[in-house]
């Protein structure tokens, strides 16, 4: 609590926190570089049919998930890439990819006793609180968090199962809830991505191999904030998991999402696709702080991260809420969005995006209000530095039906240094004389009265950017869960380092 | 037809283009399928006709008739027809209005692509006018070229007007390029009923230059207005202005895509650009994409777009001081323009655009 | 008989009862005070009686000379004279002032029947107008209230007023964001068109107004009903006690 507090209230004190924090670094800057020494069950190299049936079958999938699956991959295979943003994706060799990685073990874990210590120990060194009791033994007042755990490609563990089954809410794995909750699932896989939606998701949905499944029921409010952590660890491997929540009327979850991969020379390819449904008067806050490995200063390895996010915010009165920190990753391609078919529902798009050394992003947001009254909000920070190149995507449209509709639009840009690029690309498409859309954006860099003031005060160069550069994104930031904003925060400090030339 | 209107016609861009996203070119294609376009008879150019409201501004006139130039004595010294295009030297401090008339009638269909160079001298001050008006009621499609050189402390004003037949296709382009301390301060006034594409693409390779492009649009029946633009900051300390505001009824369609692109040498970069759309009808669509490339560090940059309605607190203090509601939408339609208009320094031409503007507007 | 008869109005906002029955009669040459805390339906009063769209009447009567101003459109009100002078003055950016005022007193002696007035005569009387409310020339030639400080709208409105002539002013908060002098400005505009005929309701949180504007009678206001009314001394007995024993009252 005190130190989210101090977040808000003295971001001087965090600056210096940031600081701390890059200097105990040393020379190992990204930090979650490690690699997990673990037996693994690999399925062979590359995709085609047997490949999505061997994936299938290890998931038990019912026929029909198996046939949707052969869709998706029938349609993937004459799909061509998307050509559109401003990264140059290098031809990916889908054939040098695994598909199915594991950790190895002979039974499922029935408790988290029976999961592999060496996967706790690396989510501890993530830290992340696998074991229940040791949030429990954590800082008093500290919120509890239920974590699901996804390991490569599968869910190795989810916490706090048992006090959420109380209220009737379901929070495990996707290849899970497939069993337990066929209904739910059948109903609601790929109703707001669909499979043909793009390459990448079409990919996603012929080998997805876990995720997370939620579904709060009618009227209930999650007690807790969710989570999932997704680690990318086996070479050559890429992650396809597929993320469901489904809020039923009147409800409301929290869900929180971290990501973070090994340090390797070669790219890895993570193209997850995630589904949000809000039904009458349900909200969905959906937070990611977003920390695969980036590759090195000079651009060697990193993740693909190509991520299809969707949110249909299906009841009246409904509302989906996206912030995102993205520190990560080496290519990232991502545009979380909300179909605002409800009559006032409402989407929002909260982004902090910092692209340092040779890193590229191309993210943004769509809002689609479709019905009365529908409100949209995005506001964007995007701070770029090295050798790096950043585009805010954004399209925001509104359809005839949409009377009333409304939006604003925020985005910012910062750069640091002259090698860096920043673009801004909103479409902004509006059929109804009621609606009234609004899209602001500026680009500038960190002034050199900021910093000499922040110099003059006594604080380092790096601080100093450390500091300017939270307060740029301070709206996107308080926006966040407060447990995870003293992380995020911590990231951006980290993320900048060694961008002052 | 000259080859270029050939290549373009057989290979039209389509939609998936991203710079034609919002600009469909299928009925040109279906008049080439169907009547099939042609050049104008040469006869048609001795028929020299009026050149719209901009007629009554005193100047050299150059007129194009279905894009073949009609060369009298007043201009045959400032202008040469040279095979690959024609090359004009204006004169400095004298307007010149270049005039693109169609005349084709029910049945024909004409295309043309001018293209013209203008040279102007260091130093020296300009006053172009340029407009694009019918006769008949024919297809006509126009594609002029527009290139204008402005070497050091040029200056050159610029004033078009777009008032086409319901049955024309302009897709005009200006190119220009600013040297040092050079200055391009231009504005497009549309008010056609067919579809007009307006490519405006301004390089400021040199220091301290400045270039201002600004626009209003009226969108009425079903007429399709594009203003596609490219600022380049190829140099340091240079400054550009985008203004466009768009009034859109009936079924009509308004694009802005405007850029603004910033070099990594171009340091001390000031790039402003906004677009503000009124939508009056549901059957109106406006698209605006306006697009920052940044590559410098040192740079202000900022876009600014909104699409809404007329504000109901403005009207209701209309009403409120016994204007009619009919009476009230109109004053703030005309108003929310006429503000985009106060950007044109030239006080008579501004005057011919307000008048016509009001005309226009009253034509919905 | 009443200018303005008022009875037994109730108006709802989003749904939410605001005022809850208020009956008011105002005579020719009166001039009325309603005062009233924050939240107790001053502004919706003037709204209501203005024609604002979104303020629903869902019960009671309005009659402005006899006729039911209830059926009026809001355009139609003030060209049968009633005027609201606005708590906030909106800006409409690209309208000059003199346009504005030529296009609102021509709709007006339109509807009386009356030809238009010549352009030179019209900005002869403007601009005597304007003069008596010290009001530069420049004013009337910038857009209407774009860049105006919160006096100068003030001014703006009054001169509005003093231009379009009404039988019926409602003036909502006119004190609210001035100081003394401008208050002093405005009060003197007011003042100069009181007359037998002209009747005025004056919406205020504070006394202070009124030492300029002197009402015949005052109205408390509170929780959407009028809780007291009396002469103009009960603005005095408020200034001093405060609304508090109202307020607990509604």
């Amino acid at each position: 609590m005190s130190s989210a507090n101090a977040f808000v209230t003295d971001a001087k004190e965090s600056a210096r926190e940031t600081a701390e924090q890059v200097g105990a670094l040393g020379l190992d800057k990204y930090k979650y570089g490690f690699e997990t020494d673990i037996e693994m069950e690999f399925a062979p190299k590359g995709v085609n049919e047997d490949i999505v049936r061997l994936i299938s079958s290890k998931k038990e999938d019912p026929e029909w998930l198996l046939e949707w699956r052969l869709r998706a991959f029938s349609v993937w295979q004459d799909m061509p890439e998307p050509q559109w943003q401003k990264p140059h994706v290098p031809q990916i060799d889908y054939q040098d990819i695994y598909y199915y990685a594991a950790p190895k073990q002979t039974n499922k874990p029935q408790s988290l006793d029976e999961v592999d210590p060496k996967l706790l120990e690396t989510y501890e060194k993530l830290g992340i609180p696998l074991k229940e009791q040791e949030v429990l033994a954590g800082v008093q007042g500290a919120p509890k968090v239920a974590v699901d755990a996804v390991f490569d490609s599968v869910s190795v563990a989810t916490t706090y199962k048992k006090t959420l089954e109380a209220e009737g809410i379901v929070f495990c794995s996707i290849s899970e809830a497939v069993h337990t909750h066929p209904e739910l699932v059948k109903k609601y896989l790929g109703s707001v991505v669909p499979y043909s939606d793009n390459k990448h998701a079409c990919l996603n949905s012929a080998v997805f191999t876990d995720g997370s499944f939620v579904y709060i029921p009618k009227g209930v409010r999650c007690p807790m904030e969710l989570s999932t952590y997704f680690r990318i660890n086996a070479e050559n491997t890429g992650q396809f998991e597929r993320t469901l929540i489904i809020a039923d009327e009147g409800s409301y979850v929290s869900y929180l999402e971290g990501c973070t991969a090994p340090q390797r020379d070669e790219n890895q390819l993570h193209a997850a696709v995630v589904e949000l449904i809000a039904l009458d008067d349900a909200e969905i806050k959906y937070s990611t702080v977003q920390n695969w490995y980036p590759g090195d200063e000079d651009g060697k390895g990193g993740i693909y991260n190509f991520v299809t996010k969707r949110a249909a915010c299906r009841g009246k009165n409904s509302k989906v809420s996206w912030t995102q920190v993205e520190t990560g990753s080496a290519i990232t391609w991502k545009y979380p969005s909300c179909i605002l078919q409800g009559d006032n529902s409402v989407g929002e798009f909260y982004s902090v995006a910092i692209t340092n050394n040779r890193q590229e992003a191309d993210t943004g947001t769509k809002m689609i209000h479709l019905g009365k009254n529908t409100r949209s909000r995005i506001i964007s920070k995007g701070i770029s530095a090295g050798r790096a190149d950043q585009t805010y995507r954004g399209l925001v449209r509104v359809m005839p039906r949409a009377d009333g509709a409304r939006n604003f639009t925020q985005c910012d840009s910062l750069l640091i240094g002259g090698n860096c690029g920043a673009h801004t690309i909103p479409y902004i498409e509006s059929r109804n004389p009621t609606a009234q859309l609004e899209h602001e954006a500026t680009t500038s860099r960190i002034s050199e009265d900021q910093l000499f003031y922040c110099l003059s005060r006594g604080l380092g160069e790096e601080e100093a950017i450390a500091l300017i550069v939270n307060g740029f994104c301070k709206e996107v930031m308080q926006t966040l869960p407060m447990e995870f904003a003293v992380e995020a925060q911590k990231l951006i400090g980290i993320s900048l380092e060694g961008s002052v030339g | 037809m000259t080859k270029e209107i050939e290549n373009f016609l057989s290979d039209l861009p389509t939609r998936r283009e991203e710079g034609w996203k919002y600009t469909d070119l299928k009925a040109i294609g279906a008049v080439a399928e169907g009547a099939g376009w042609t050049s104008a008879p040469a006869a048609r150019a001795q028929r020299l006709s009026e050149t719209g409201p901009l007629a009554e501004i005193d100047a050299d006139t150059l007129v194009f008739v279905d894009g073949n130039p009609v060369v009298s004595d007043e201009t045959s010294d400032i202008i040469s027809v040279m095979p690959e295009g024609i090359e004009i030297a204006p004169r400095p401090g004298r307007p010149l209005h270049l005039a693109f008339v169609s005349t084709a009638i029910d049945g024909e269909a004409f295309a043309s692509s001018p293209k013209l160079s203008l040279a102007a001298k260091a130093g020296q001050h300009y006053a172009l006018i340029e407009s694009h008006t019918a006769i008949g009621t024919g297809n006509t499609l126009c594609m002029p070229r527009i290139s204008i050189e402005a070497p050091r402390d040029a200056v050159i004003k610029h004033a078009a007007l777009f008032d086409e037949s319901a049955a024309g296709f302009t897709l005009s382009r200006i190119d220009v390029t600013l040297d040092q301390g050079a200055e391009y301060d231009g504005f497009a006034l549309q008010t056609g009923l067919g579809l007009t594409r307006r490519e405006a693409t301004v390089t400021l390779a040199g220091e301290h230059g400045f270039a201002r492009l600004g626009g209003a649009y009226v969108g009425r029946d079903s007429s399709h207005i594009d203003n596609t633009t490219l600022v380049v900051h190829n140099a340091a300390n240079a400054r550009s202005l985008q203004d466009f505001r768009g009034v859109l009824d009936g079924e009509s369609r308004g694009v802005f895509q405007g850029k603004v692109l910033v070099a990594k040498d171009a340091q001390g970069t000031d790039g402003q650009q906004q677009h503000k759309a009124l939508l009056l009808s549901p059957k109106a669509e406006v698209d605006a994409k306006p697009e920052l490339e940044i590559y410098a560090d040192d740079v202000q940059c900022a876009h600014g777009a909104t699409v809404g309605a007329i504000d109901q607190n403005q009207l209701f203090y209309l009403r409120a001081r016994g204007i009619p509601e009919d009476h009230a939408r109109a004053m703030l339609t005309e108003a929310f323009l006429m503000q985009s208009l106060s950007g044109i320094s030239d006080m008579a031409i501004r005057d011919v655009f307000r008048a016509h503007l009001t005309t226009r507007l009253g034509d919905r | 008989m009443s200018l303005l008869s008022i009875k037994n109005f109730a108006v709802e906002v989003d749904e939410k009862p605001i005022l809850k029955g208020i009956d008011l009669e105002i005579g020719p040459g009166e001039v009325h005070a309603i005062m009233g805390p924050n939240g107790s339906g001053k502004s919706t009063l003037s709204y209501a009686l203005a024609g604002r769209d979104g303020y629903e009447v869902t019960g009671g009567s309005v009659t402005f000379d006899g006729q039911d101003l209830l059926e009026l459109d809001a355009d139609e009100r003030a060209r049968e004279g009633l005027f609201l002078a606005f708590q906030y003055p909106v800006e409409l950016p690209g309208v000059t002032n003199t346009t504005f005022l030529k296009h609102a007193l021509n709709a007006k002696r339109k509807h009386q029947g009356l030809e238009e007035l010549d352009a030179l005569e019209f900005v002869k009387a403007v601009r005597k107008k304007a003069k008596e409310l010290n009001m530069p020339d420049d004013m009337l030639k910038r857009a209407v209230n774009v860049g105006f400080s919160g006096g100068e709208k003030k001014r703006n409105e009054t001169l509005q007023m003093a231009v379009l002539e009404p039988r019926m002013a409602i003036l909502d908060e006119t004190d609210s964001g001035l100081d003394i002098d401008a208050l002093k400005v405005v009060s003197d505009g007011v003042n100069r068109l009181r007359d037998e005929n002209r009747s005025f309701l004056v919406i205020t949180h504070y006394q202070r107004l009124l030492d300029y504007i002197v009402p015949d009678h005052v109205h408390v206001l509170s929780a959407g009903r009028i809780v007291k009314s009396g002469d103009k001394s009960l603005a005095l007995e408020l200034e001093k006690s405060g609304y508090a024993e109202f307020v607990d009252a509604a």
